[in-house]
This record gives C-alpha cells, structure tokens and sequence, in this order.
C-alpha cells in the first residue's frame, strides 16, 4: 500500500486495521510523487494505493490501472481545484497571476497542476509563458506553504487538504484564500494494480466499504478525515479525462 | 317411383337444391374456415411472440453491452470498446449482424460486423433518441430479410447520454422458426380439417338419409292412391317420430276420406229424394187445377145428366192442353233436350224479343234502355231457346218494376265471351233467395211455376255458356247470359 507525503493523512492505523481484518501483514509504502506509485503499481510491487485523480487516469490509460473504492470526505465524493493567494494579493482570478511566480503540487495532480494548465491553455497562454516562474513543491501542503511564506504568488490546490487545513486551523492555509474553483472531480480513489489476485481484491473490497461499520474500522477513517468508502462511479472521473486530454 | 324406399335420391329436385349436397358443402365450409382462422390466430400469434421475444433479447443484450461499454467510453478507450464489440459479434450464438458505436454527438466511433454481411450499415437518425429504439424493427421485412435495427443510447446517471450503441440484430432464425412453425401448423390444420370433415360427412349422411326416404315416402303419400303407402319408419328421435306421425296422418286421413264419401252419397240421395219431392209437389199443383176443372165438368154432366157441349169440350181440351203443355215443360227442363242450331244474329234476336215484349214495357211506364254492340258476328245457337231465355229475363224484369223504372238492354264482349245483360232497378232479390234462383221450383211470384230460370240456366249451359244473376234489394237486378264468342262459336 501506498500513499502520497500527505502530511495530514495518518495512514498507520489504517495499516494495522488492514493487517487485522485481513489476517495478513501489510507494509505501507509512502513515495514523494503520483509517477512513483504508479511504477510501483505497474510492477506490482504495491497491490493497492490512495492515488490523485490524474494518477489514477493516467494510470489506467498506461498500464490498466483499476478503481477499487471511493473515500467521502465531508459527504462528498468529489472534489476541485483551488486557485490559492495570500489574503492581502490583488488577484481576483488566475488572469491576475500572469508574470507571477506560481507552485504546481505534482505534475501528475490533477488539481495542482493538470486543472490550473488546462485554463491557461483556455486563456489562451502557454504554460511555460503564463507565469515569470514555475515549479512543482510535489504535494499540496507544501504548495500551500510556498504561498503562504511568499516563495510563491499563487497556487493550484486540493480543495479537500486546503478545506482540511483550515479546518484545522493550519496557520499557512488561514494566510491564503480561493480566488478561482474549478469543476467538481472524483475523490482521490483507492486504486488496485491490474493484475492483483481476484480474491485479495475482494477482500479488500469488502474491508474498504465495511469500515464505517466497526469502531476501529471509523477510528481509522476519523485519522484519515474520511467519511466511508464506496463503490467507484466511473462517470465521476470523466472530467478529469477531459481535462488530461485537452492537455495532450 | 321406386318401392322399398331404399333409393335416396329425389327426382323432382335438382341436384344443386338437394339438402345432402347443401348441408355437406356447408360443413365443409365450416370446417376449412374454422381450420385457416385457428391456423391463421396460431400463427399470428406466434409470430407475435417470437417478434416480442426478439426485441425483449435485443433490449437486454443491449442493456448488458452497454454497461460493460460505459468505462471504456468514459476514458475514450477505442480498443477496449473495439475488442468488447468483436467478442459479442464472434460469439457462436450470435444473433448480432453488426455493431456500431457512436459518440454523444452522433459521431461513428468505431463499427463490427459479421463477415456475411455486406449491406451498408444505415446512418444515424437526425433527431437522437433518449432511449433505446428499433430504428427497423424486427417485424418490418420486405423481400430479403434484413436485420432489425436497434439503437440505444450509452448513458450514466451522473453525466447522461455519454454515446450510442447501435445493434443489427439477425432475423433470420425468427424467419427459419416462423417457417418451420407455419408448416406444422398448417399440416396439423389440414389433417384436423380432413378429419373433420370426413367424421362430418358421415354424421350428415347418417342424419339426412332417413329425411331423403322419409321425403320419398311422403310424396309416395300425395299421389293418387298413395295414403294407403306406409311409410318405413327409420332414423332417430324427431325423424322417427315424423315417420310415425305421417304414417298416423295418413291412416286418419285415409278414413276420413271413406267416411268423407259415405256422408257425401247419403247427402246425394237426401237431395235427390228432396229434390223429387217438390217435383213431385209441383207437379201434382200444376195437374191438380185443370183436372179439377175436368172434374167438376165431369161431376155436373153426371149429376144433372146433361151431355157436354161444344163449349164443354174446348174446356176439357184446353185443360188437358195445359197438363201437357205443363209435363213438357218439367221434361224439358229435367233432361237435355237436343238443341237445333243455325246461324244466328244475337242482337236481331233480341230485337225480336223486344218487339213482342214492347206492349208491355209501355204499360208498365218502364223507360228502356238498348245499348248493343253493332259488331258482333252471327253465332251458331239454338235461336228458340235463346229466344226463351230473353224472353224470361224481360218478363222477370217487367214485373220486377211494378212502379216502372228503367230496362237497360245490352250486348257487349268481354274477352272471348259475348255478354247479353238485361238489368232493372227494380225491387231486387234477397241475398238470401238468390242463392235459389236457378233451383227449380223455386218462386216468389204466386202464379210462377219455379221452372223459368232453371231451364234457362239449363239452356246457357248446353250452349257452352252460363247464366248469371247480380242483384241488390231495392237496386235492381242484372241478368247476364255468357256465351262462347270463339272460332268454334262462329257460324
């Protein structure tokens, strides 16, 4: 099992509750970006993951990569894209941020980077121009934290770690506000390798929807701000598809 | 006509009316109409159902082709969708022709098809359906059978209309079972019919055949004779019982028929016994009054012996002239005379008659009326006992207007008879008494002997002719003498 350095998610419980409910030990694996777990999975060295949205379609157009279940944050299943600035910035929309110094999370993200370089496409800029300066901080948190101590003008974040973040109350997210949202995506989904055992796949399966239903099982979901797991809808995913494509 | 009745077939009717042909042709009828409309209804049905049955497989196949479709569409994964659609159209049990997909727009994204079919697949409607549609459906075949086809949008509940599926869908199997389902049903039909119709005829024959000898026997029955044929007593129930009633009916009828003759030949002797009477009456009357005038000559020539004079004897001789004169006539209106015909002209006849009657019309103010027909060819007659006849009508007519009135006289033809009227408005005859006027006998009149009208009656009739009387009470009457005015009548 694998997982982006999400900092705010705390993905030990859910390692022993998995080792427990499947009777089986189970080695978490964090890697710094999308691409890297995808490798991972691709090689089936990992046989499940908590992947982005733009990880796992890429992943499914390059190696089949296949949807197991679908964490509700906040009752949802989906989620946007924030175009973030620091409280005291100008800028009213992304247009406001050209010349500016911008932080993408992850190339493979798709709200930190494939959201905020498909509208520049639509204004009607190319990325490499848009902005004076550029580069990837590789996860969201730390997007927010280039913002917020001015290493950067602006930036494309996960709506649900920011949200997340203030709810927290995070001092780097409560100096920043959303100037632009994107459409609904679906959730980051938990994703399965292709060629992963029929039945450890229907274990996990019913382990993922049942969470919700024993104490340890909501502990753990309490530790990694989710809700409950669900069956995927494929449907959910299209946007970001699209979105992908566009940039191709 | 045939004995025994065992020969069924009636020879006064034709053969196309004869109630064994017409019942037979209408069982027939029956039977092969009932067979082709349940053969008909079995089928339709059929075929009904079969049709049903593909378009509900068509729908479900659809239905699970475009689940399994809906992922590989989202992510625009061609070869999936490509891969998915061939596997469907491989499979041995196929009934799929091809298979094309379309984008939301309508757009072909990719198509399949078996390799035996080279027709061109059709294009997409203009106006895209909501939900899934037979764009041809699987009952609308012309000639060469083509697929049904079927289209059905690619759909999710979150995003909608995401593509189409467009299915062609075999009918051929549908056609081969419809075939194959027509044959049977048809055979069986017509073997059912056949059989029908055969166990029909047989029930017929055996119902009909004791009519056809019942009918035989019953005209055997009007026929002269024929009430003494008994008739064989065959079939079943009512037909049976017909047999025996008839044969009852006419055993009844044969004794009303004999006692019918007995009470008739009692009554004509009755009459004629009656009938001799009054002769007798009348005749005895008519003799009486000269022979009383004889005797009492006679009677005063015995008492007072005195011989008979000259005077005397003229009496005698007239009263005896009147007795003959009397019998004559009872003769000659008791038995037929020979008539003495030559050519006669009718209306100088009745000139003559009218000639030696004219005195008396005059007397009695009575206006006459001659109204004759001057065409008329002489006729062969016996003019004296013509002569007779319009002599009894005037005289009749005369005495029937006391108080005068109007005598019309009048020839006419009607048809191939000539008519002489002689019509009064006189007094009339009762209905009742003009029943008997041409009795003989019969009389109103006080000094009338009863024999006028019935030897005239007597004489129209030895002329091929006949008498009539229409009278009224107090209207007058007509007499009418009919007589032939034909070739043969013609002198």
């Amino acid at each position: 099992m694998v997982s982006p350095a999400r900092t705010l998610a705390n993905f030990s419980e859910l390692e022993t509750y998995l080792a427990a409910k499947l009777s089986r030990p189970v080695k978490l694996k964090q890697r710094r970006t999308y691409t890297e777990i995808n490798e991972l999975l691709a090689q089936s060295r990992i046989q499940m993951a908590f992947t982005c949205t733009g990880g796992y379609i890429s992943g499914r157009r390059d190696f089949g990569l296949e949807l197991l279940a679908v964490p509700v944050i906040n009752g949802s299943s989906s989620y946007r894209s924030y175009i973030v600035v620091r409280k005291e910035s100008s800028a009213k929309s992304l247009a406001d941020l050209r010349g500016k110094v911008f932080a993408y999370a992850d190339p493979l993200s798709l709200s930190g980077y494939i959201y905020p370089t498909a509208r520049i496409k639509q204004l009607g800029y190319s990325r490499e121009t848009f902005f004076r300066h550029d580069f990837f901080t590789e996860s969201h948190d730390k997007s927010i934290e280039a913002v917020a101590i001015g290493l950067a003008d602006g930036a494309a974040v996960d709506s649900l770690i920011f949200d997340a973040l203030r709810q927290a109350k995070a001092p780097n997210a409560m100096k920043l506000k959303v100037i632009e949202k994107s459409a609904e995506f679906g959730m980051p989904p938990v994703v399965v390798a292709p060629d992963i055992d029929h039945e450890l796949r229907y274990k996990l399966l019913k382990v993922m929807l049942n969470m919700d239903k024993d104490a340890s099982g909501r502990e753990v979901l309490r530790k990694l701000r989710m809700d409950r797991f669900i069956l995927p809808d494929p449907a959910l995913y299209r946007s970001a598809f699209l979105l992908n494509k566009e940039l191709e | 006509m045939t004995k025994g009745g065992l020969d069924t077939s009636p020879r006064s009717v034709p053969w196309y009316n004869r109630v064994a042909l017409r019942f037979s042709l209408s069982i027939v009828a029956v039977i092969i109409i009932t067979a082709i409309t349940v053969a008909t209804l079995i089928l339709q049905d059929e075929k009904n159902t079969m049709e049903r049955d593909l378009r509900v497989r068509s729908r479900q196949l659809g239905e699970i082709m475009v689940r399994q479709m809906i992922e590989p569409m989202l992510y625009e994964e061609s070869f999936s969708l490509h891969t998915l659609l061939q596997s469907y159209l491989d499979a041995s049990d196929s009934m799929l022709t091809y298979g094309s997909i379309y984008d939301k727009d309508g757009k072909l994204l990719l198509t399949g098809r078996q390799a035996s079919y080279v027709d061109k697949i059709p294009g997409m409607p203009h106006i895209l359906p909501t939900g899934p549609i037979f764009l041809r459906d699987v009952n609308e075949q012309m000639g060469e059978p083509k697929p049904a086809d079927f289209l059905m949008p690619i759909s999710t509940p979150r995003i909608g209309v995401i593509g189409y599926l467009r299915l062609g869908i075999s009918v051929r199997p549908l056609l081969d079972t419809l075939k194959n389902a027509h044959k049977k049903v048809w055979i069986a039909s017509s073997i059912i019919a056949f059989l029908g119709i055969l166990i029909s005829l047989w029930f017929a024959r055996a119902l009909i055949r004791p009519v056809l000898l019942l009918n035989n026997a019953a005209r055997r029955l009007g026929e002269e004779g024929g009430l003494e044929t008994e008739i064989p007593v065959s079939g079943i129930g009512e037909i049976r019982e017909l047999a025996l009633t008839l044969n009852r009916m006419s055993r009844r009828l044969n004794d009303l028929i004999a006692k019918l003759k007995k009470a008739q030949a009692n009554l004509v002797r009755t009459e004629k016994l009656y009938a001799l009477g009054e002769f007798s009456v009348g005749l005895a009357h008519e003799i009486k009054n000269p022979l009383t005038s004889i005797k009492m000559l006679m009677q005063r020539v015995s008492e007072e012996d005195e011989p008979l004079d000259d005077r005397d004897l003229e009496v005698v001789i007239g009263e005896l002239d009147r007795i003959d004169l009397t019998v004559s006539r009872f003769l000659q209106g008791a038995r037929v005379t020979d008539l003495s015909r030559s050519c006669t002209d009718i209306n100088q006849l009745l000139g003559d008659v009218i000639a030696i009657t004219r005195r008396k019309i005059d007397k009695a103010a009575i206006r006459l009326e001659i109204d004759l027909n001057g065409q008329l060819a002489p006729l062969e007659l016996d003019s004296a006992a013509i002569k007779q006849i319009f002599m009894n009508g005037i005289l009749n007519a005369i005495q029937a207007m006391p108080q005068g009135g109007t005598l019309t006289i009048s020839t006419k033809l009607s048809g191939p008879e000539l008519h002489c009227l002689i019509a009064d408005n006189g007094h009339g005859i009762s209905p009742e008494n003009l029943k008997y006027v041409f009795d003989p006998f019969f009389t109103t009149k006080e000094d009338g002997t009863g024999m006028g009208l019935a030897v005239a009656w007597n004489i129209a009739r030895q002329h091929g002719g006949r008498l009539d009387i229409a009278s009224h009470l107090n209207r007058g009457t007509t007499l009418t003498l009919a007589l032939p005015y034909d070739q043969a009548a013609h002198c």
